[in-house]
C-alpha cells in the first residue's frame, strides 16, 4: 500500500516556521547560559532601577527613602551602600556585593541591593 | 487531506509545548513585614496568585503575633498586667511552638528575653552597656516558664514581655511553604529576612545552592549548601551589634547571665525540614557555644554548620556531602 503525499508550499511554509521557531528556543536558552550580571535597586518592593554590571560603569546614585538620602555606588561588577540617612547605618556595614544572590538593605529606608542573572559562582539564595 | 491537517496540528502543539516547556514562569516579588525585607520567588502558572495569597498571610500573622502594633494578640497580652488574655488560634499554636522549643533547648532559646534586650538596645541607636543591677532587675522577668497557658488563653506576670521574633520568621516559612504547595508550587526560593526556605529541586535532579553569610564580610558568603525541600536558617554575631573598647556585644542574648552571648561562636546555620525549628535552634545553639551545640546536635538529629571564632568550620555528619567551602579564610574540619 504506498501512502505518498506530494509536499505542498504550505509545507514549506510549515518546516519554515518551526526550523525558526527551533532557532529561537535555541538563541533563548543560549542567551540564558550567558554570564551576565545585574544591580538592581529595589524601593519599597518596587525595581527601582536595573544596571548592567561586569563593564567600567562608575556611577553613584542617590535617592530619597523612607528616612532621608540613601547614596549607592555602582563600580564595575560590584555595588554597595555608601551612605544612609538611617539609625543603624547596617547597610553601610554590609559592604560590596557582586556575586548573584547577594543582597544588601537599608531597613529604615526600605531600599534594597541586589545581584541578579547568572554567573558561576552565584546562589539562589544566601541565609543571613 | 485530513491527515495533513492533523499532522500540522500534531507538530504546532509539540513545538508550543516544546516553548512552554523552556523556562517556567517566574514570579518574584519583595515586600517588607515582620520588621524585615522578605522575597518569595516562585515558578509555574499558578505562582502569582499563590505568591499574592502568602504576602497576605504573613501580613495577617503579623497583626496576630506583633510586639509592637497595638491591635495584636501579643501586645494584649504584654500589656495585661498579669491577666488571662485570649489569643487567636493561630497565636496560641505559634506560643505553644515557642514554649516547646524553650524547653527542648533547656532555654537557651527564651521567647521572654526581651526585657533584657529592651534594655540594652542593640540594633537601635540607644545600645548601651547597662549596669549590672539593672540587668539583674530585667533577668527576673526573663524566664519561659513564666508564661502560662490554658487552651487558646495565656497569662505573663506583670512586666514580662513575650518577643515571637525569634520565631516568627521561621514560622512564618513554614506556613508560606505550605501555601505555596497546597497552591500546586512546586518550585520555590522564599526569603524571609535571611531565613531560607526552598521548595522543590531547582531543576529536575538539581538541587538548589544556599550561601551562608560571611560573619567576617555581611554581603558575601563563605560557604554554600546543596540542598531541596527545607529550610535553612542562619544566626550569627555580625547581624545587630554593637562595640565599645574592642568588645563586640550582639543582639543574641544569654537567658543565663543577662548578657549578649559570647562564646567561641561566631554564626551557626541549621538545615532543617521545619523553619520554626530551624529559627529557635540557631538562637540556642549559638548561644550554648560549639561544645554543647554539638552535643545537642548528636542528641536531637539536628543537622548545623557551626563557624568559630578562630575561623574554624564544624559540619555536622548529614550535611557533609551537601556543603562547600567558597572561601579560603575559613578551615574546614571534620
Amino acid at each position: 500500500m504506498k501512502n505518498k503525499i506530494p509536499l505542498k508550499l504550505g509545507d514549506f511554509a510549515l518546516f519554515a516556521v518551526i526550523i525558526a521557531l527551533a532557532c529561537g528556543v535555541w538563541i533563548r536558552l543560549a542567551l540564558m547560559q550567558t554570564e551576565q550580571t545585574y544591580g538592581e535597586i529595589v524601593v519599597d518592593g518596587t525595581l527601582y532601577r536595573e544596571i548592567k554590571l561586569g563593564g567600567t560603569e562608575q556611577e553613584t546614585i542617590t535617592l530619597e527613602g523612607r528616612t532621608g538620602e540613601v547614596t549607592i555606588e555602582i563600580d564595575g561588577d560590584r555595588m554597595r551602600f555608601v551612605s544612609s540617612q538611617c539609625p543603624d547605618h547596617t547597610c553601610e556595614r554590609t559592604g560590596w556585593i557582586s556575586r548573584v544572590g547577594q543582597s544588601a538593605v537599608c531597613l529604615p529606608n526600605r531600599v534594597m541591593i541586589k545581584i541578579t542573572g547568572i554567573n558561576q559562582d552565584g546562589v539562589d539564595a544566601v541565609a543571613q | 487531506m485530513k491527515k495533513r491537517w492533523l499532522c500540522t496540528a500534531a507538530v504546532t502543539i509539540l513545538m508550543m509545548a516544546v516553548l512552554a516547556g523552556c523556562g517556567q514562569k517566574e514570579v518574584t516579588q519583595d515586600f517588607y513585614a515582620m520588621d524585615t525585607a522578605m522575597n518569595i520567588r516562585a515558578y509555574g502558572s499558578n505562582a502569582q496568585d499563590a505568591v499574592n495569597q502568602c504576602v497576605r498571610y504573613i501580613n495577617q500573622l503579623e497583626q496576630d503575633i506583633s510586639r509592637t502594633r497595638e491591635d495584636s494578640d501579643i501586645y494584649a497580652l504584654n500589656h495585661a498586667q498579669g491577666d488571662w488574655v485570649e489569643l487567636s488560634e493561630q497565636t496560641t499554636d505559634v506560643l505553644e511552638q515557642a514554649l516547646r522549643l524553650a524547653e527542648e533547648t533547656e532555654g537557651c532559646f527564651d521567647p521572654t528575653i526581651a526585657p533584657l534586650s529592651d534594655l540594652w538596645g542593640i540594633g537601635t541607636e540607644d545600645a548601651r552597656i547597662p549596669a549590672q543591677a539593672e540587668i539583674d532587675t530585667a533577668l527576673e522577668l526573663v524566664n519561659y516558664q513564666n508564661l502560662q497557658m490554658n487552651g487558646t488563653s495565656a497569662a505573663l506576670p506583670e512586666g514580662a514581655c513575650i518577643d515571637l521574633g525569634g520565631i516568627g520568621k521561621g514560622y512564618a516559612a513554614d506556613q508560606v511553604a505550605q501555601i505555596l504547595r497546597d497552591a500546586g508550587v512546586e518550585r520555590a526560593v522564599i526569603t524571609l529576612g535571611g531565613n531560607i526556605y526552598v521548595l522543590g529541586e531547582k531543576e529536575d535532579g538539581v538541587p538548589w545552592t544556599i550561601g551562608i553569610t560571611d560573619p567576617d564580610s555581611a554581603g558575601d558568603y563563605f560557604a554554600t549548601l546543596q540542598v531541596s525541600d527545607t529550610s535553612v536558617v542562619t544566626s550569627g554575631d555580625y547581624e545587630r551589634y554593637f562595640e565599645q573598647d574592642g568588645e563586640r556585644y550582639c543582639h543574641i542574648f544569654d537567658p543565663e547571665t543577662g548578657w549578649p552571648a559570647q562564646t567561641d561562636l561566631r554564626s551557626v546555620t541549621v538545615v532543617s525540614e521545619c523553619s520554626t525549628d530551624a529559627d529557635a535552634y540557631t538562637t540556642a545553639l549559638f548561644v550554648m557555644g560549639s561544645e554543647r551545640a554539638m552535643e545537642f546536635c548528636e542528641a536531637h538529629d539536628i543537622e548545623a554548620v557551626f563557624v568559630k571564632t578562630d575561623h574554624v568550620v564544624h559540619v555536622t555528619e548529614g550535611l557533609r556531602d551537601k556543603f562547600s567551602l567558597t572561601s579560603s579564610e575559613y578551615t574546614y574540619e571534620e
